[in-house]
């Protein structure tokens, strides 16, 4: 089963240049764990040294922020649609 | 500018944002499009990802963004920079700014400047514009706007 991936501009370097790809999993963690493996080093992009999800990347199924879904845990499932968004935010 | 910094004037005491966006691969003027800082309405839902408030952070709706980054590709334009205000502090690139805009040591936004704008007390103060720097691996400012 195909879920379609947005790849953002940053990371298309990874990706072959591709904006959108496709992975497999019945959860975000397995999706992106296959998304990885497919284009290696993506795995360091998406999580912090703590081996959590990086606070300044957004990751969206069907637009909604899985921070308010389940986290890596929220379920995904075929034809849904995943977002990679880095987030443009800062501050004094 | 001046529609840059009357946005910015109009949020104080709250950080401002927006996007400079302009036909692609011109340096010719940029539109100005003044955006929400949601970082409120994040900090109300999820305060331990997002600590501060808007005060002294801000944040654009990422699907906004993805929706406007997709518009102005679609346009034939591209985002030229990335402005937002600091209130009652100066226009530094804070360590916080570092951190978002290149969170692995390299830009998050390659080619995108980013304008950041003081308004103390109310009034501007100043601007400063932060390139990346190749060589250097970090951000630098090369220009600068005072009042």
């Amino acid at each position: 089963m195909a879920i379609k991936v947005r790849i953002p501009t940053p990371l298309q370097k990874m990706t072959e240049n591709r904006a959108e790809v496709t992975s497999e999993g019945t959860t975000l963690k397995e999706l992106l764990a296959n998304l990885d493996r497919k284009y290696p080093g993506l795995k360091e992009r998406f999580y912090d040294d703590k081996g959590g999800l990086r606070r300044f990347i957004n990751f969206y199924v069907n637009n909604e922020d899985v921070r308010f879904l389940k986290g890596e845990s929220t379920p995904v499932k075929e034809g849904d649609e995943v977002s990679i968004i880095p987030a443009i935010a800062g501050g004094a | 500018m001046d529609q840059v910094i009357a946005h910015a004037v109009k949020e104080y005491p709250r950080e401002a944002c927006g996007l400079l966006i302009g036909e692609k691969g011109q340096k010719s003027a940029a539109e100005f499009l003044p955006l929400k800082n949601v970082y409120d309405e994040m900090h109300r839902m999820d305060p331990a990802t997002y600590p501060r408030d808007a005060r002294t952070a801000y944040l654009i709706d990422p699907r906004e963004q993805q929706g406007l980054f997709d518009e102005a590709e679609a346009n034939g334009q591209e985002v030229k920079a990335i402005v937002h205000s600091h209130t009652d502090h100066d226009a530094y690139f804070s360590e916080e700014d570092r951190l978002v805009a290149a969170p692995w040591g390299e830009p998050m936004y390659p080619g995108l400047s980013y304008i950041v704008v003081s308004i103390d007390g109310g009034k501007f103060k100043e601007a400063n514009e932060y390139f990346w720097d190749d060589k250097n691996k970090g951000y630098v400012v090369r220009k600068k706007e005072r009042r």
